[in-house]
């Protein structure tokens, strides 16, 4: 007797084979999603809990705690893999299931059974064999992919959406806390910072998006054939950055303890007495870096240097160095034209602008069309606001020596990249090419590090003490 | 066998079972899970042992069955006195027509298709022996010669539960040659009214039989080998090894020491209080031919855990030894099955 001879039959049981895949699929990415849900929520409970202990517990209780909860997670991950593996169902696994799903009393399962058996093309094993199938057949309808599969996301993505958006909440308060703030989890602070999500949040991600490139209008996007005008209101946005960056340091110093402060203030032996007297003043400004809104201008102290008592290069290299907020390195060449080129925030020593300028380096969006000649009264770099002019005269050298624009525009991309404090006394001299790393600036910052190490700074303030020392030692 | 063929032949499995029972049922009042029960084992080839209090209907019960598949039927009544030969027959010397004489086999009462063994346990050991070693062979030899019996052979046999004295407790080695054991119960107070107004009227019910006299033996060994044919998925082969199994108490004697089954189920405490013995692979044979009838019943070509549990009481009962304090606290081996079968329920998934 042949086991199925009929082309009916044939199609019957690619029918019902078809189907059994689809369910089949069904199952296993159910499954799947489970233990992957199963995990996430986890490890975002193990996150938040390692967040929370680090927070709460002291330094020796986390120890203790982090090890097994590390220990647990893995174990966790051995779990879930395991019951991943165990819970994929094969069609005959899956037969069975529906078989139990719907009712069918073990006949889509003896069927399967027999097909794995290979009984097509074979003398069958039974004479109730073609009864089989035309009762399998029969009962198709009893078990649609509707009926019986499991829904696309299981039960348990609810519960790791509520793990997640714990961990998120857990990782979120500590970003939204004043740096100041000893202890972020405190009932208070939670509640204060909840109290102030929407504008905290909008903080945050604003200092965020000044991670995304800047719109062209800033970048040059306008071209050096921009309206005359331009430049003055760039000139006027980048003693406001100029001014912003100022005021993020010094109320950053402000957040310090005071006896750090004072420890501060003996390493930074080159600050003038004005600095010294405005960061006085800017102590007494709220420390919540988030809380202070950039509407309280009057609060602000004035650290933007006074052009009109420099040196005509000095004055220049201020303007340059004024989008760039008083970093130490130097300042990129201007935009074309009087186009903005500086970050808006004017906080060139921080490390997200860096990486700015280096990736728009990269694209070449600012690379001027033009030689930028220093002296030229800062035209060049007005524009932008920040007035990252990139006039300095150390990227230049001698004007005179000044030749095609192809071989200004290297120097200045280069210089973007070293550091200039030695170049800044050799810039009248500088003949162009590629700037060396001064000993004078080595020399600098050794004592600057032997200075910090004195005065037992603590490591997390080691930057920005240096940033201020580096200040100080510019003006 | 076409499909139209194959469905025609399991329905007419069912026609011919229900037309058995109905019949029987005119005859017999209530007992209906008994009667199912029996003509199940009948259909599976296997014999029966039914137990009850006398009076209960017993024999009407056997005698009705015979009548209505229209077979040939005896009935030995064990004694004590009762010889092996009074069973299996004996070669008598035999005067000829020629005048000569000559030793010819006489057929005892067993060679019948069905044969009633009453009160099996009042015979001797050696008597019981013949007649259990002619179930399971299905031929009988006298003086070295073989005398096949003739099919279907089925037998059932009797046991008065009360009156044990001056009995002969079948061993376990012979229980286990019938497939079921049934047990029969006192009737309910409604089937006693009914039994009390049939029985003592004039009419006598008149029992039709369900197959011609000729043809009901190849007609019921073509059903038999049919039950034969359902399919049976390896998970459900696995699920009848596992309650086999199950029946063995932990740390019994005669287990194997390793034992890779990919599907078992946790000893069950009372099979390991109650159980000196489980139930051999018969039980296993018997559980899966019981449920192949089962699932013809039910117009299925395979076989279900349903059914397996359907026939697994009087499949098993009689094949688990109780110890003493089972006996002492008055056990019954069906409940000791029933927690087996309510924990084997997680190997259906």
């Amino acid at each position: 007797m042949v086991g199925i001879p009929g082309t009916e039959e044939r199609l019957a049981l690619a029918e019902i084979e078809d189907r059994l895949r689809r369910v089949r699929a069904r199952f296993n990415l159910y499954s799947l999603q489970h233990n992957l849900y199963g995990l996430g929520i986890a490890f975002s409970l193990g996150v938040a809990l390692l967040i929370l202990g680090a927070f709460l517990l002291s330094p020796w209780l986390f120890t203790l705690l982090a090890w097994p909860l590390l220990a647990l997670l893995a174990f966790f991950l051995l779990v879930f893999l395991r019951r991943g593996v165990a819970g994929w169902t094969d069609l005959t696994a899956a037969a069975r299931r529906i078989d139990a799903l719907a009712g069918l009393k073990e006949r889509l399962s003896t069927l399967v059974a027999q097909l794995t058996a290979g009984v097509i093309g074979k003398p069958s094993p039974s004479s109730l064999w073609p009864h089989l199938l035309e009762d399998n057949t029969a009962r198709l309808p009893d078990w649609e992919v509707k009926k019986v599969a499991p829904s696309r996301i299981p039960w348990s993505f609810l519960p790791f959406l509520a793990a997640l958006l714990l961990a998120l909440f857990v990782i979120t308060i500590p970003l939204l806390s004043p740096s100041s703030e000893p202890n972020p989890f405190s009932l208070e602070n939670v509640q204060t910072v909840l109290s102030d999500l929407p504008n905290r949040l909008g903080q945050v991600a604003e200092d965020k998006m000044s991670l995304l490139p800047d719109s062209p209008d800033q970048w040059g996007g306008s071209s050096i054939f921009s309206e005359d005008g331009s430049g003055e209101q760039g000139t006027a946005k980048g003693d406001q950055s100029q001014g912003q960056g100022r005021e993020q340091e010094s109320r950053s110093l402000a957040s310090l303890p005071e006896e750090l402060q004072k420890k501060i203030r003996q390493a930074l032996q080159g600050l003038s007495d004005k600095d010294r007297g405005n960061e006085k003043q800017n102590a007494d400004l709220p420390s919540d870096r988030l809380a202070l809104r950039p509407t309280d201008e009057a609060k602000k102290p004035d650290f933007s240097i006074q052009a009109k008592d420099l040196p005509k290069g000095q004055e220049q290299q201020a303007r340059g160095r004024g989008g760039q907020g008083g970093d130490d390195k130097g300042g990129p060449p201007s935009g074309p034209g009087g186009n903005a080129q500086a970050p808006a925030q004017g906080s060139g020593i921080q490390h997200l602008d860096r990486a700015r300028l280096d990736r728009k380096n990269a694209r070449g969006q600012f690379q001027p069309d033009g030689p930028q000649i220093p002296g030229s009264q800062g035209e060049a770099g007005a524009g932008g606001p920040g007035a990252g002019s990139g006039t300095d005269p150390r990227l230049f050298g001698n004007p005179a020596n000044l030749g095609a624009g192809a071989h200004t525009f290297q120097l200045a991309l280069d210089a973007t990249h070293e550091k200039t404090e030695g170049a800044v006394e050799g810039g009248e001299k500088d003949e162009g090419g590629i700037i060396e790393k001064s000993t004078k600036g080595l020399s600098q910052r050794q004592s600057l590090d032997d200075a910090i190490r004195k005065a037992q700074i603590p490591p997390e303030y080691e930057e920005i003490v240096k940033r201020l020392f580096s200040r100080g030692e510019s003006q | 066998m076409s499909n139209t063929l194959a469905a025609q032949a399991v329905l007419q499995f069912q026609e011919t079972f229900h037309r058995i029972q109905k019949e029987v049922a005119k005859a017999v009042i209530g007992h209906e899970e008994m009667i199912e029960n029996i003509l199940i084992a009948f259909f599976a080839g296997g014999h029966v042992l039914i137990e009850g209090v006398p009076g209960t209907g017993k024999t009407l019960i056997v005698r009705s069955l015979a009548e209505v598949l229209n077979l040939s039927f005896n009935r030995i009544q064990f004694t004590v006195d009762l010889m092996p030969a009074d069973i299996t027959g004996t070669r008598m010397v035999m005067d000829r027509e020629d005048g000569r004489r000559d030793f010819v086999f006489v057929e005892g009462p067993i060679f019948a298709h069905v044969l009633l063994a009453d009160e099996v346990n009042r015979s001797t050991p050696k008597t019981q022996a013949a007649l259990l070693e002619s179930m399971a062979e299905l031929q009988v030899t006298v003086a070295g010669t073989t005398y096949r019996l003739p099919p279907p052979f089925f037998v059932l046999a009797t046991l008065n539960p009360i009156e044990m004295e001056g009995t002969y407790p079948l061993p376990e080695a012979q229980l286990d040659r019938f497939l079921f054991k049934v047990r029969l119960t006192y009737p309910t107070h409604q089937e006693i009214q009914r039994i009390v107004g049939s029985t003592t009227a004039l009419a006598v019910p008149d029992l039709e039989p369900v197959f011609e006299r000729v043809e009901a033996p190849e007609k019921i060994m073509t059903l038999r080998q049919l039950v034969r044919e359902v399919l049976v998925a390896p998970h459900i082969e696995e699920y009848v090894a596992a309650l086999v199994h199950a029946t063995i108490p932990a740390g019994a004697k005669y287990v194997s020491g390793t034992d890779p089954a990919r599907v078992t189920l946790p000893k069950d405490e009372q099979v390991n209080r109650y159980v000196s013995f489980g139930s051999s692979p018969r039980g296993g044979q018997s559980l899966m031919l019981g449920a192949k009838v089962v699932a013809l019943l039910d117009g299925r070509a395979n076989v279900s855990y349903d059914d397996v549990d359907r026939v697994i009481i009087p499949a098993l009962n009689h094949r688990l030894v109780l110890n003493f304090a089972a006996e002492a606290e008055d056990v019954d081996p069906a409940a000791i099955i029933t927690r087996i079968v309510q924990s084997a329920r997680k190997l259906r998934r």
